[in-house]
């Protein structure tokens, strides 16, 4: 959908500086700024497999090292594996198992025909429905219940467990140091050593809890790994090491035989890397994968730390508790049409502009050189603009026009089968007919006129910017002041890149809608 | 940038009461089975079997040209039997694509040249990219874009996936016009 609408033609800029497609940029309500993926803090809400959609606690998922018991992914090519049933009639001990290979809804049907015989058993086995590898060309054996399968024993997992429990000790020993650095500030340390007679309301309790730990440096972290080692004696965490590392002098050359390989037995570096503990070298030790899990995240801005998008805590539910992307507040962009450039004069171009909103905007539209040469006006975040980025003047006025800024008004979104034609007219009369060359609902296309800075232009990429009002929440209200709605409102201003493509590209073809105000 | 304008030959399409447009080109086998809910697209040389089993197309959807819709089997016993085939509203289907899902949800886009294979599952507001094979009983999660051979996740897709989507098969509706 992305590359039908070519969203990445057009980027805004996100308020640390980078320029993102609108559809992927968050807005945040209460500092009223744009942010994009790196600006927000991701929290996991919760946690599922992608392929059964098994929806775990946290603690339980971390306990399954985040890796789901039933759905495995093939060790030859990464697709997930089906689990296949057979019927094993054993006629005798001595002769061969004969096997029917049958879905697995199928068992049923077939172990009444072939019950006259022998009793016959059902097994399982999985299989690779785009490679055909199967757990029988490793020669596992066949399981009795559907599942089972055991994971592989990793040799460095006693190491692992050594390791993690230091790690662990360094970063409850830090964290501590932290919070002391954090509360020996000449108020914060008064508060701390008084807290007995000043927390009446126990708001200090986990903190004065935490600072007596950290005195007697008795084990207070809740991590049960910890706790297990450090309840007998209460010993300096710094006491348990693990075994170092050691490096070895000498190297034992590679055998002859070495070079005598059968490269049709050999994994591929793929192969050996997804299963990163055991790293089988001959395609006889690939061994079932089980799938990783997925999450669903909510966003939080790192600024005022409130949250930007919270999702149904369900995996299968694709609505959102909070949604607040960038499209809902600020007005869509689009290319509509472009003739065949000419690098030395001013090239028409019509530009869509779309208000997803709930609420009417009042646009204005600025070139880059009011900016250059007006400045920011007071209220107004500034916004610098790097000039090298862009190859192209645009400019809405065709050049004649002394009054460069253009004012636009743009009605509330609304779902398009509710039609009202009254609902243009009273906007579209006071339009300015040169300008806006089209209008029906929230959505209007204006002319602008591009033109490249010089001969040598290769892409054109041209920029404007726009300033309208939001209006946010308000994160404080008390009860005495009553709550303004226009109190949280603010000017903002956004600087639009718009990549035209490269210059040898043909026109687009004039929409029919257009080619009466064009 | 806006989807550009799609003219057809008005004699070459029916329109239903109902808004659908099919190409009188396409093959629609047990037509009988076939549910088309309304301001559904389907473009000549399609292949939809109705015959072997239900299939169920959703609202604002459009199945570009030589597309086969299929019903899935699933081998039992005594033969094989054919399940219907579901599909959401606003899924936008591109160009040669063979669709053989148990089911897809709705704000889906496959990409050109595709197959979905037998019985996979494909979740609301994912993204097929052009030329993958999804192999047989996949499960595509929501907000996720898949793609190669074997289709693997690639990139997470933004949230907007559904007003884009929403935005895509509406506007192509109203952009695919008959020739004056």
């Amino acid at each position: 959908m992305t590359s039908l609408l070519k969203v990445d033609k057009v980027k805004y800029q996100c308020s640390c500086g980078t320029f993102k497609p609108l559809c992927y940029l968050y807005f945040c309500r209460h500092c009223l700024k744009v942010k994009c993926k790196e600006c927000v803090i991701l929290e996991v809400d919760c946690r599922f497999c992608p392929s059964c959609y098994e929806n775990l606690q946290p603690h339980e998922a971390i306990n399954r090292k985040n890796r789901c018991q039933q759905c495995f992914n093939c060790p030859c090519c990464g697709h997930t594996l089906v689990t296949r049933a057979t019927n094993t009639a054993s006629l005798s001990a001595n002769t061969s198992a004969t096997v029917t290979d049958l879905d697995e809804s199928s068992l049923s049907s077939t172990s009444v025909m072939s019950g006259q015989a022998t009793p016959s058993k059902k097994v399982y086995y999985l299989a690779c429905g785009f490679c055909r590898w199967s757990t029988r060309d490793i020669n596992l054996n066949d399981q009795l219940t559907i599942n089972s399968w055991k994971q592989q024993d990793n040799i460095h997992e006693q190491r692992f467990q050594e390791l993690l429990l230091y790690y662990k000790q360094i970063a409850n020993k830090e964290k501590l140091e932290k919070d002391r650095k954090k509360y020996t500030t000449s108020k914060g340390g008064l508060l701390l050593r008084t807290s007995s007679k000043t927390d009446k309301y126990g708001l200090l309790t986990p903190l004065t809890r935490r600072s007596i730990g950290l005195r007697t440096t008795t084990p207070t972290s809740s991590t049960t790994s910890l706790r297990a080692t450090n309840t007998a004696k209460p010993v300096d965490s710094s006491t348990i090491q693990p075994k170092q590392s050691t490096a070895l002098e000498t190297i034992t050359p590679l055998e002859d035989t070495f070079f005598n390989l059968d490269l049709s037995k050999m994994t591929t570096m793929k192969q050996r890397l997804s299963s990163v503990e055991i790293q089988p070298v001959y395609t006889d030790g690939l061994y079932p994968i089980s799938k990783h899990f997925t999450s669903k995240q909510s966003k939080r801005c790192k600024e005022c730390d409130h949250n930007v998008l919270k999702p149904e805590p369900s995996p299968k539910v694709i609505k959102f508790k909070l949604h607040q992307m960038a499209m809902f507040f600020i007005p869509d962009i689009r290319i509509w049409y472009h003739p065949t450039w000419d690098s030395n004069r001013e090239n028409v171009c019509v530009l869509s502009i779309v208000n997803q909103s709930d609420e009417q905007i009042t646009l204005k539209l600025m070139t880059i050189d009011d900016i250059l040469k007006n400045g920011s006006s007071t209220g107004i975040d500034e916004i610098k603009v790097d000039e090298k980025l862009l190859t192209a003047k645009l400019d809405f006025s065709g050049g004649n026009d002394t009054n460069k800024e253009k004012i636009v008004q743009l009605h509330a979104h609304i779902d398009m089968n509710e039609t009202d034609s009254k609902y243009d007219n009273e906007f579209r009369e006071n339009d300015d007919k040169q300008f806006v060359i089209w209008r029906k609902f929230a959505k209007i296309a204006i002319k602008c006129t591009v033109k490249p800075h010089n001969e040598n232009v290769k892409n054109i990429i041209a920029g404007f910017v726009m300033e309208h009002r939001v209006v946010g929440i308000s994160s404080v209200q008390t009860s005495i002041q009553p709550a303004q709605p226009e109190q949280n409102s603010k000017i903002i201003r956004h600087l639009v890149t718009i990549d035209f493509g490269s210059i040898d590209e043909p026109a687009l073809t004039l929409h029919s809608s257009l080619k009466e105000g064009l | 940038m806006e989807l550009p304008e799609v003219f057809y030959k008005k004699a070459d399409f029916i329109e239903t009461t109902s808004g659908n447009k099919v190409c009188r080109r396409s093959i629609m086998c047990g037509s009988q089975n076939i549910v088309l809910q309304g301001k559904t697209i389907v473009m000549a040389d399609c292949i939809v079997r109705g015959d072997l089993a239900a299939v169920k197309i959703g609202k604002n959807c459009v199945i570009c040209e030589k597309c086969a819709i299929r019903p899935p089997f699933k081998k039992f016993a005594k033969g094989v039997a054919f399940f219907p085939i579901q599909i959401g509203d606003h899924v936008y289907i591109e160009d040669d694509c063979v669709i053989n899902a148990a089911s897809i949800g709705s704000y889906v886009h496959i990409g050109r040249n595709s197959v979905i294979g037998r019985r996979c599952i494909l979740m609301d507001c994912c993204v097929i990219l052009p030329n993958s094979v999804i192999p047989p009983e996949t499960v595509v999660p929501s907000f996720t874009v898949y793609g190669g051979s074997p289709a693997c996740f690639i990139e997470e897709f933004p949230e907007t996936a559904k007003e884009l989507m929403i935005d895509v098969t509406q506007s192509f509706y109203q952009n695919f016009k008959p020739t004056v």
